[in-house]
């Protein structure tokens, strides 16, 4: 019984009057009863067929061996650029390149941070070096939805206006084709950028470290400073905190920086 | 859109930035604050209407009188009502304020004095500025008298000034330099924390106490006696000279906070109800506008149309309690004042009459029925027929003209069987869903309307003027314009239903004392 072969098996399948050559590359089985509910039939040009038990009359088992096509069809490794190379240190950006994590979520306005970070144009001369490398902050920060499908991310924007999905425990079809929603608790670090993204969405990120950049000339600006300057007054432990200062680069004239911890909710 | 190289370019023209102070001397400020003092003061504890008018119009008076180079002549022909208000309440004093009718007839002859002099000392001080540096651009605290002070400083021979509103200072704007009309205190601290000039000069009265200094906006820098332990930086980088001409001595200033027209949100709140059927009352948002009108907005739920000129020109339908102080309203001056429905119905056409008909039917018997038997067996015996969102809110919005159905058709049956007109229920709910659609089709038309001459408008003067005129041809006979918010209400107030969507004269507002 073609159920019984096992994988590889080369048959041939009629499709549309056409017959095609093919391998069984698995099965899929019935939870209920243990037995095969479909069969997945690749054959040499198209996608994968699931045939079921009243499809079976269209596979048969081919005496002749298929062959896949000798052309492998896969996702190319995106190259790191010169920008992030220079910018990371190359073992760091090569991480960046094969594996995807979550570090930096960026709340704010969606269109205005998509245009700094894919328009906005930077470069960077490395030590020593005499050429400067040119690129965008998606070169650095790799935002999962100004890249392409099959690029890797560290990072995601969170709109100000939306509140931040909840994990999906449970993904239909739908929402893995769709690509499933990245839930903010797995992200450890949230950048807010400007006063509105930071008064609208704190409450949603009380468990992430927190850096939030403020415009000086944002009409709320104020209202979230008096919100900072009220956390700080309720921060705790100092000593780390003070010791992190330390690293920090000095301020540009005009700007301000402080750094708190809170008690963590 | 801000980009980094126009912030760079801001950023480098402006780190040293510096703020000048030019006094002027006017004979007759110092006299000019303290008798309006002294007669405000005298009508601190009145709550009478007369009293509440006398009061907006000196302190509107005094604030004018600082903010805008004008002789005292044109300063009163800014608010002719209010001259009119002052006018009679002088006559009547005796009567109606014994306690300080001299005073007041003593403030009134010495407004004809000063009408009749036209100390043009402001203007000329602003004059003399502009000759020695011609770029300089004015900046005004509000936009009222803005078009009166320019031709009035066009009249002594600079034709080319300019003024820009406090608002365009956030955006991509750089300037040689800026001339700031009135105190450092009224003005939002981005304009000398973040400057969008290389010097700023301040201009005002040497009566007017005041002073800006650059500080840290971080709690963190001023509390911990080493502040590289709490925080970098060091605040703003703009500097500030002292006046050349030192100031009067300090009990001869006022203070330019007290010159700043506030209004008494809760004295609004007890003034402006009068019903005494608090079923009848709802709870609105306030807000002032550019003209020192106040429109009554519904709260809790309701939405409408605003423009934010300053955001690369969105336009939004927002809930009234995201309304800000900078957006644009959309307010009647004229005809209709529901231009939605208004809109609504000509897409209905034919239509329209008969489901307004159903939609007043069934909002009155629910009405009837709710007064019957009061609004928490009524909210019970919903429950009980099956309706899970009656609550207090729900059921007063679904008493409410604006509301046109329920979200599930299932709470919408219950309405009707408690209302006794559950036969009805297959045409009406097929009548509301199609008035429901006819206003989303209104609200959108509303949207593109607005966009279109949003983008077609001048966007100085939209920030200069804080108006634009609004043409919606589908609401036939009705004069629209949007109109910056100046203020808002701190929270909801309660408010008569009928007083929603009103449009308050300023002579109904009172300030703060």
């Amino acid at each position: 019984m073609l159920c019984d072969k096992p994988k590889g098996t080369s048959v041939t399948i009629r499709v549309k009057n056409r017959l095609q050559q093919a391998i069984i590359s698995g099965k899929e089985m019935n939870k209920d009863n243990g037995t095969v509910k479909y069969l997945r039939i690749k054959p040499k040009k198209g996608q994968v067929r699931l045939i079921n038990e009243s499809q079976s009359h269209l596979v048969k088992v081919s005496a002749k061996r298929t062959q896949l096509r000798k052309r492998q069809v896969g996702q190319f490794v995106k190259d790191n650029s010169e920008f992030s190379k220079h910018f990371f240190s190359e073992d760091a950006a090569e991480h960046g390149a094969v594996g995807s994590s979550k570090l930096c979520a960026v709340v704010g306005s969606k269109r205005q941070l998509e245009h700094e970070f894919t328009q906005q144009r930077f470069s960077v001369t490395p030590d020593g070096g005499n050429e400067a490398a040119k690129g965008v902050l998606q070169d650095i920060i790799k935002v999962k939805s100004l890249g392409k499908e099959s690029e890797q991310f560290l990072s995601a924007i969170f709109s100000t206006s939306k509140t931040p999905t909840r994990p999906v425990d449970q993904p239909s079809a739908e929402t893995v084709a769709q690509g499933t929603p990245i839930a903010h608790e797995e992200f450890p670090v949230v950048v807010f950028d400007g006063a509105n993204a930071y008064l609208k969405q704190n409450r949603n990120w009380q468990r992430q470290n927190r850096v939030v950049v403020l415009d000086r000339t944002d009409s709320k600006f104020e209202d979230a400073v008096d919100e900072l300057n009220r956390q700080f007054m309720g921060r705790i432990v100092e000593t780390e905190v003070l010791n992190m200062l330390e690293f920090l680069p000095n301020a540009p004239a005009g700007v301000e920086i402080q750094l708190s911890e809170v008690k963590r909710c | 859109m801000l980009t980094l190289g126009d912030a760079d370019d801001i950023y480098s023209a402006t780190r040293d930035c510096c703020i000048r102070y030019e006094l002027v001397s006017h004979s007759k400020a110092a006299e000019f604050f303290k008798l309006t003092s002294q007669v405000l003061s005298g009508l601190r504890d009145e709550e009478s209407d007369s009293s509440l008018k006398i009061v907006r119009f000196l302190k509107r008076l005094r604030f004018d009188f600082v903010a805008f180079p004008l002789t005292f002549d044109h300063i009163l022909n800014l608010n002719p009502r209010g001259c009119e208000t002052f006018a009679r309440s002088v006559k009547q004093a005796d009567a109606l304020y014994p306690s300080i009718a001299n005073d007041l007839r003593s403030l009134a002859g010495f407004f004809e004095r000063m009408a009749i002099e036209k100390d043009e000392c402001f203007q000329q001080k602003l004059s003399d500025l502009l000759n020695a540096d011609s770029s300089q651009l004015l900046v005004f605290k509000e936009s009222r008298g803005v078009q009166q002070s320019l031709k009035a400083i066009r009249a002594l021979g600079i034709r080319s000034v300019e003024a820009v509103a406090s608002q365009q200072l956030r955006q991509h704007f750089l300037k040689e330099g800026l001339l700031v009309v009135g105190p450092t205190r009224w003005f939002p601290r981005h304009i000398f924390d973040a400057p969008r000039a290389a010097s700023i000069t301040c201009v005002h009265f040497d009566c007017v106490k005041d002073i800006y200094v650059p500080e840290p906006v971080f709690v963190g820098a001023q509390l911990m006696q080493d502040s590289r332990f709490a925080s970098r930086g060091c605040g703003p980088t703009t500097t500030v000279v002292a006046p050349e001409v030192p100031s009067l001595p300090e009990a001869e200033q006022v203070d330019s906070e007290i010159l700043l027209p506030r209004i008494d949100w809760t004295r609004f709140a007890r003034h402006g109800v009068h019903s005494t059927d608090l079923s009848e009352l709802t709870p609105a948002r306030l807000f002032r506008l550019i003209d020192d009108r106040i429109l009554v907005l519904e709260a809790d739920d309701s939405k409408t149309h605003i423009a934010r000129p300053d955001l690369d020109k969105t336009v939004l339908f927002i809930s009234v309690d995201e309304i800000e102080k900078g957006d644009f309203v959309i307010i009647h001056e004229s005809g209709e004042r529901d231009y939605l429905s208004v809109i609504a119905n000509g897409i209905l056409a034919e239509k329209a009459n008969g489901h307004r008909e159903a939609q007043a039917n069934w909002k009155r018997r629910l009405q009837e029925k709710v007064q019957s038997i009061g609004v928490e067996e009524s909210i019970v015996q919903l429950k009980k027929m099956g309706c899970s969102t009656a609550n207090y809110q729900n059921l007063r919005n679904w008493q409410s003209p604006s509301n046109i159905k329920t979200r599930d058709k299932s709470d919408f049956a219950c309405l009707l069987q408690f209302s006794g007109i559950e036969n009805l229920l297959e045409d009406y709910w097929k009548w509301m869903e199609e008035i429901h659609r006819a206003h989303n089709a209104a609200g959108r038309y509303v949207l593109e309307s607005l966009m279109k001459q949003l983008e077609k408008a001048d966007p100085h003067q939209l920030a200069l003027t804080g108006r634009l005129d609004v043409k919606l041809t589908q609401a036939q006979a009705s004069a629209k314009a949007a109109v910056r918010v100046e203020d808002c209400s701190p929270g909801k107030i309660e408010v008569p239903r009928s007083m929603i969507g009103e449009l308050l004269e300023p002579e109904e507002t009172p300030w703060q004392s």
